[in-house]
């Protein structure tokens, strides 16, 4: 097998400043999934076979060795010397030689697409959803959004509504996974800001329950997926943006 | 009438697409659920139960065993 065709299926997706998206080809592939697995570690691949169906044992496989191919470019290390570690919610880090790396990342996979996003720092969260027709909206818009958000999503039909919906659960879980707090967060307590909820593809957003933290928020959709990037601002970067420099 | 895990196990085949009733006992995390399918699938459980189950209750169920045993099953 070629080397390009085990290697192609992941490449960039987008740069947006300092944050790199990446874009997985989750096809069923067996000689690329083959490949993938050889580049776990033990104990990751322990954790491909406990997965009790094909589907997310393809995802984790796949998404993984694509993530640590560009973590060893990015930090300069050997495949051996990389390994992960987890946040109490299961948010994984990276630590090379045993020591958290100086690298944020997130994963995110849906269907036959995966996103990997990556900065220098700051909490850092990604979502992709493709557009399936299997969702009840309208009683998850119930659970998921706050007052502001059905009314918006209440006032359109038809297709409008249909990627409103994608938009705004990839914002708010890019969010939740950037804060790393899973749904342990109820996402009908914060809303998308207002000019989001009306096309626009970036804001800044803040949680109500944490109001000195900034977090950039864009929305990636495109005619494939939906998705969305939320990276923390840095705080010096805000009071700048306030004194005009 | 079918029982609480009957009709649990019904609603995981129909929302997500899983018919082997020894999953109900698999670690969640080894199911593979995408968490838009999981809040999905909480809402269909809701409905056919009356019940007021959040999505950050579910969070802290380890299994779809849990989910029954807070249905009462």
């Amino acid at each position: 097998m070629p080397a390009d065709v085990l290697h192609s299926w992941f490449r960039a997706f987008r740069e947006i400043d300092d944050i790199l998206i990446v874009h997985v080809d989750l096809t069923p592939h067996e000689d690329r999934e083959a490949h993938a697995i050889s580049w776990l570690d033990e104990k990751e691949q322990d954790r491909q076979r406990r997965y009790r169906y094909d589907r997310p044992r393809r995802e984790f496989a796949l998404c993984r060795a694509a993530l640590r191919s560009i973590l060893c470019s990015r930090l300069g290390c050997g495949n051996e010397r990389l390994a992960f570690g987890a946040s109490e919610h299961g948010k994984p880090f990276a630590l090379v030689n045993g020591t958290e790396a100086p690298v944020s990342f997130n994963v995110s996979h849906s269907g036959k697409h995966g996103l990997i996003a990556l900065a220098p720092q700051g909490r850092l969260g990604v979502d992709v959803e493709e557009r399936v027709t299997r969702i009840d909206l309208d009683g998850m818009s119930e659970i998921v959004f706050g007052p502001g958000e059905q009314a918006d999503f209440a006032s359109v039909g038809g297709r409008e509504k249909f990627d409103l919906f994608f938009t705004l659960w990839t914002l708010k879980e890019a969010l939740i996974k950037a804060l790393g707090t899973g749904f342990s967060l109820d996402p009908s307590r914060f809303e998308i800001p207002s000019p989001m909820r009306h096309g626009a593809r970036k804001d800044i957003f803040r949680f109500p329950h944490m109001p000195n933290v900034g977090w950039r928020l864009e929305y990636l959709g495109n005619a494939d997926f939906a998705a969305a990037i939320a990276h923390e601002l840095n705080p010096a970067l805000i009071r700048g943006e306030g004194e005009g420099t | 009438m079918a029982s609480v895990e009957e009709r649990v196990g019904d609603l995981v085949e129909k929302h997500l697409g899983i018919s082997d009733r020894s999953m109900l006992d698999a670690k969640a995390g080894e199911l593979g659920v995408n968490s838009m399918d999981a809040v999905n699938f909480l809402k269909a459980v809701n409905e056919a139960f009356g019940s007021d189950i959040s999505p950050e209750e579910a969070s802290g169920f380890g299994s779809l065993r849990d989910l029954i045993n807070r249905l009462g099953g």
